[in-house]
């Protein structure tokens, strides 16, 4: 079975640097993959790889078999791929009920129904729907911006740091509802997180990342066990 | 609050124009006239700026595409009024698509001295291409429409009544497609470009074509205010196209009035075209009376005069909350 997002030896950055040298990866359909790492070591700018916010040098990226390297932004969303990005970003100055329809751009037809799946997940956001999103707390922002990529009905959703910053009481509603959508079959997290409680719960398989290339990579619990410590502590 | 002001909004809006018309007094025509000419350049204004947070500080290039458009349909080709107001809005259109691009890859301040710019080109073009515009002089001798229609419906658009009959019919059939598209996806995702350009993007929509479209919009609705403008004052010189005189005007009245609100661009232009004519004082007072209503309404309702229903209310809620405890 073609897996649902396959990363081949990508080399991207910024202009005059390189961020990510050679990293592999690939999001079987339906699995949850985590990428953990230390700060700086190009977490977000791989996602924004994907998502084609930066651009690749080398490499391919592939959506379903489809090779989407160096597409634009709003043809990787159609082709299945969302970007949650860091730090709850919503749109401040929009209503809730705003926000989650801006996500809903390739599926106009589905909006309704997806709508109401969203608001099933996260009931918190039913009852702000007519609120300014920038009036949400931190926690409801993080639910909206969930609840705006899943608008787009993705194959594949793409997690920056979920729980960063947010209240223990919160992160596990977070978690709750994150392992709400582990069951539904066709959809893959891609997520980047710090903590280890969630990718635990969560994923499948994860990715360690340091100084932009992939040092180790495995079954969850395996990988966290035994290599972190040693990657973190410097000894790897 | 809002949405019922939106109805009254409407009443009054209608009231407004039926009054005046049947007052048929030419100097309220003709100010109530005025008034309409600065909503309309407001609200094509408001679709770059008040939705997608764009500064057009170029607005009165295509104001005065039009105007000078209409003259030149008019007296050169002898091309009946009509012919202008479907021309001039589309060639307003197809220059900003043109240009659109190449200025919205600038943004904040840097779009803002882009557009400038493309103003003072059409001044330079408007006051130096002489055999065209008639230079400093202008042109004059614009014919308004005859007679349209029949019998007792006819009105005579040569007359003063008769042009401000076909100038509230276009107004308030503009006003309608400004509250639908209010109310539409396309200026939602103004809106979420005005909040966030790069997220909106990553959401799958191409935000550069949107915001093209919203510089097009607003440059073709300019372009009619000037086709009626120069129908309705029937001489057109460079000056009232000038930054001063037109762009920076604008810019205003909808930022008085309240950027990104549908009745903002008529509260604007009641207050600012209004105030001056019925302060009957002399010039330099009539100036610090008009600086200083200026003055008090932005720093008294930062978000223009469309949002005083709302902070009214709100004032009162508190109000009452403090009287209840």
């Amino acid at each position: 079975m073609v897996d649902a997002l396959t990363l081949q030896e990508i080399t991207a950055g910024y202009q005059g640097s390189v961020v990510l040298r050679s990293v592999s990866l690939s999001v079987p359909v339906g699995q949850n993959v985590a990428i953990v790492g230390p700060n700086g070591a190009g977490k977000s700018t791989l996602l924004k790889a994907i998502s084609g916010l930066v651009s690749v040098k080398e490499g391919s990226i592939r959506i379903n078999g489809n090779d989407t390297t160096n597409w634009p932004p709003e043809k990787i969303v159609s082709a299945g791929v969302v970007h949650v990005p860091e730090g709850r970003q919503v749109f401040p100055g929009l209503s809730v009920e705003e926000n989650l329809w801006l996500g809903g751009y390739t599926k106009p037809s589905r909006r309704e129904d997806l709508l109401a799946d969203v608001l099933d997940l996260f009931p918190r956001l039913k009852e702000r729907l007519r609120q300014a999103a920038d009036s949400l707390s931190g926690g409801e922002q993080q639910m909206l911006a969930i609840g705006r990529g899943l608008m787009a009905e993705p194959q594949v959703l793409m997690l920056d740091e979920p729980t960063l910053g947010l209240a223990p009481v919160i992160v596990d509603l977070m978690i709750d509802a994150l392992e709400n959508l582990r069951s539904r079959k066709e959809l893959s997290l891609l997520v980047v997180e710090q903590s280890v409680q969630l990718t635990r719960g969560l994923c499948e398989h994860a990715y360690i990342l340091v100084d932009g290339k992939i040092a180790a990579s495995g079954a969850t619990d395996e990988v966290i066990n035994d290599d972190m410590m040693k990657i973190y502590l410097g000894t790897h | 609050m809002v949405e019922r002001f939106g109805y009254v909004g409407w009443v009054l809006l209608l009231g407004g124009l039926v009054g005046i018309y049947l007052l048929n007094d030419g100097y309220y025509t003709t100010v109530a006239l005025l008034m309409m000419l600065w909503a309309i350049l407001a609200i094509g204004l408001n679709f770059i700026l008040g939705y997608a947070g764009y500064f057009h500080l170029g607005l009165g290039a295509f104001y005065g595409l039009g105007a000078y458009g209409a003259a030149a349909l008019g007296t050169k080709y002898q091309m009946p009024m009509i012919v202008a107001l479907i021309v001039m809005p589309i060639a307003g259109a197809i220059l900003s698509a043109i240009i659109g691009p190449l200025l919205l890859r600038t943004r904040d301040l840097y779009f803002a001295v882009a557009t400038l710019a493309l103003g003072m080109i059409i001044s330079d073009v408007t006051n130096n291409w002489v055999s065209v515009t008639g230079g400093p002089i202008g042109i004059g001798g614009i014919q308004r429409p005859g007679v349209i229609g029949f019998g007792a419906f006819s009105i005579d658009g040569r007359t003063l009544p008769g042009m401000f009959i076909i100038v509230s019919t276009i107004f308030v059939a503009l006003m309608i497609a400004a509250a639908i598209a209010r109310k539409s996806n396309f200026v939602l995702i103004l809106r979420g470009i005005k909040s966030d350009d790069l997220m909106t993007r990553s959401f799958g929509f191409p935000t550069t074509v949107y915001k093209v479209a919203a510089f097009a919009i607003a440059g073709a609705i300019s372009a009619l205010g000037g086709v009626l403008y120069a129908h309705i004052v029937q001489y057109i010189s460079p000056e009232p196209f000038t930054f001063f005189a037109a762009s920076f005007q604008a810019f205003v009245v909808l930022a008085v009035g309240g950027l990104g609100s549908l009745w903002g661009p008529v509260l604007g232009s009641v207050l600012l075209t209004g105030l001056p004519e019925f302060l009957d004082l002399d010039p330099h007072m009539k100036l610090i009376i008009y600086g200083a209503v200026l003055l008090i309404v932005t720093l008294v309702l930062p978000k223009g005069l469309a949002s005083a229903a709302q902070v009214i209310s709100r004032r009162r809620k508190t109000a009452m909350k403090e009287g209840t405890e």
